[in-house]
């Protein structure tokens, strides 16, 4: 016979786990109802629509890229000792110059942005005034978001759904990118108040770097108890420009939450064109609009 | 709960990224729970998207003292009642069904289902479904029997007895199909 025991812990560890597709769907719908009851206008239908910008995962994205900028604010309080190969200050002054830059992003830990890991991650391309997204599956593009600030236009692809939708942002969006964590002046007086800890020289990808670190998470703006963060950055002690940025924060109740986001593949001084970035839509792909 | 204390604040704050971290904690445990109840992929997704979105909806005057996974978990025991008793002439699904339902998904899209859960899935509908919702009440979302009397509007020593009830013809269903 079957003791109770049994069928007791059957029942416990039993767990049926949401499919990606699912998590999309039902994820987005409540997105877009929390956009109407709070009277926004959403960006458009409930799905799939609605995972293009106010979607975590872009917002993780950006908050990656944020921090990414945080710490770059750093480096001009950072010493700059001879011996040093990397003066900071200029690294600063580099970063802030640089009109366009583009990079890669991987994420773990967030709202399933980059399960696949390493296989899937996100290309970010931005100037003052553009901006693309791709995430890529397996080296396979999956959805393209492109903004154009000045307009305030977006175009959202589902390359697997072959479907797109133009929407036009609203002023909530605009003020969003316009707040202090976007504007220069205010991330370096962010970076004032933080302690950081240079780690040295080490060679990545055959390029001699110097790094500097951080584990100073005044401001920051996580939804669990974080317990630990740290933030890395490498910057080619030839070029002065960064090449890799690691983002760590664990916490939560239990302390089972780990995120990690890690950005390179770094182009700096890019000149970002409109025509060079926009997304062409292909005739097979339906709007949804 | 320090973590869901913060959730509800920033949640009712209007914060998206609390919604979807609420979302990530709590929908797998909410999807096995309708599961349970329902015995049907396409059901229990649609019961639990139903929560989220009057969850979301709820934000600007959402007010709770209690606990987020307790109500969570009552809004999905709502939502498959609501459901059973609209549709209650459906029969109930077998494994085929299930199998056949999910593998219709596509791979990116089907449930999971270990062979005993499934099983088990098909042995709890044979049970009434006051019994049914009190085991996974119970066992499932770890909720104290005092807790569940209080969703089913009985007294206590009624929950424990469906309790008993339950456990005891569960294990007859997966006992007599272990011999077969």
């Amino acid at each position: 016979m079957r003791p109770e025991e049994d069928i007791r812990k059957t029942i416990r560890r039993w767990n049926n786990k949401t499919s990606e597709r699912m998590d999309e769907r039902v994820l987005g719908d409540a997105l877009h109802a929390m956009d109407e009851s709070q009277g926004q206008e959403p960006y458009g239908p409930p799905f799939p629509r609605r995972s293009i910008m106010k979607n975590p995962i872009t917002k993780l994205a950006v908050a990656a890229a944020v921090i990414a900028a945080v710490v770059l604010g750093l480096f001009e309080f950072v010493s700059t000792d001879a011996g040093a190969g990397v003066v900071w200050a200029e690294v600063a002054q580099k970063v802030e110059a640089s009109h366009g830059v583009s990079f890669r992003l991987r994420e773990t830990g967030g709202q399933k942005a980059h399960k696949n890991w390493p296989r899937s991650y996100s290309v970010v391309r931005r100037s003052p005034t553009l901006s693309r997204t791709d995430w890529y599956i397996a080296d396979r593009l999956s959805r393209t978001v492109f903004i154009d600030w000045p307009t305030r236009s977006v175009i959202w692809l589902s390359h697997n759904q072959k479907i797109y939708s133009k929407k036009t942002l609203t002023d909530e969006d605009v003020q969003n990118r316009e707040d202090a964590w976007t504007d220069p002046q205010g991330l370096i007086s962010l970076g004032l108040n933080r302690e950081l800890h240079e780690l040295g020289q080490k060679t990545i990808d055959g390029i001699l770097c110097e790094g500097v670190g951080t584990n100073d998470l005044r401001d920051g703006d996580f939804t669990f108890p974080v317990k630990s963060f740290s933030a890395r950055m490498w910057v080619s002690v030839e070029t002065g420009y960064p090449i890799l940025v690691e983002v760590e924060a664990t916490g939560g109740d239990d302390g089972s939450i780990r995120r990690t986001s890690t950005l390179d593949k770094f182009q700096w001084n890019l000149d970002i064109e409109e025509s060079a970035i926009k997304p062409e839509i292909p005739s097979d792909y339906e709007c949804i609009d | 709960m320090l973590e869901d204390e913060i959730l509800k604040w920033k949640f009712k704050g209007g914060s998206s990224e609390a919604l979807a971290r609420i979302y990530e904690k709590y929908v797998d445990t909410l999807l096995t729970l309708a599961m349970g109840l329902l015995n049907d992929p396409y059901e229990a997704e649609d019961v639990v998207q139903d929560v989220f979105t009057r969850f979301a909806r709820s934000g600007n005057g959402f007010t709770l003292r209690g606990s987020l996974k307790a109500y969570l978990t009552t809004a999905v025991v709502n939502g498959v009642r609501d459901r059973v008793r609209r549709d209650k002439r459906r029969p109930a699904r077998s494994d085929q069904d299930v199998s056949l339902a999910s593998a219709s998904r596509g791979p990116d899209e089907e449930l999971v289902f270990a062979e005993d859960a499934a099983r088990l899935s098909s042995a709890l509908m044979e049970l009434p479904h006051e019994q049914r919702e009190t085991l996974m009440l119970k066992l499932k979302s770890n909720m104290k029997f005092r807790e569940i009397a209080k969703i089913q509007g009985v007294s206590i020593n009624t929950v424990q007895g469906r309790y008993r009830y339950g456990l005891q013809k569960l294990r007859a269903q997966l006992n007599g199909e272990v011999e077969q």
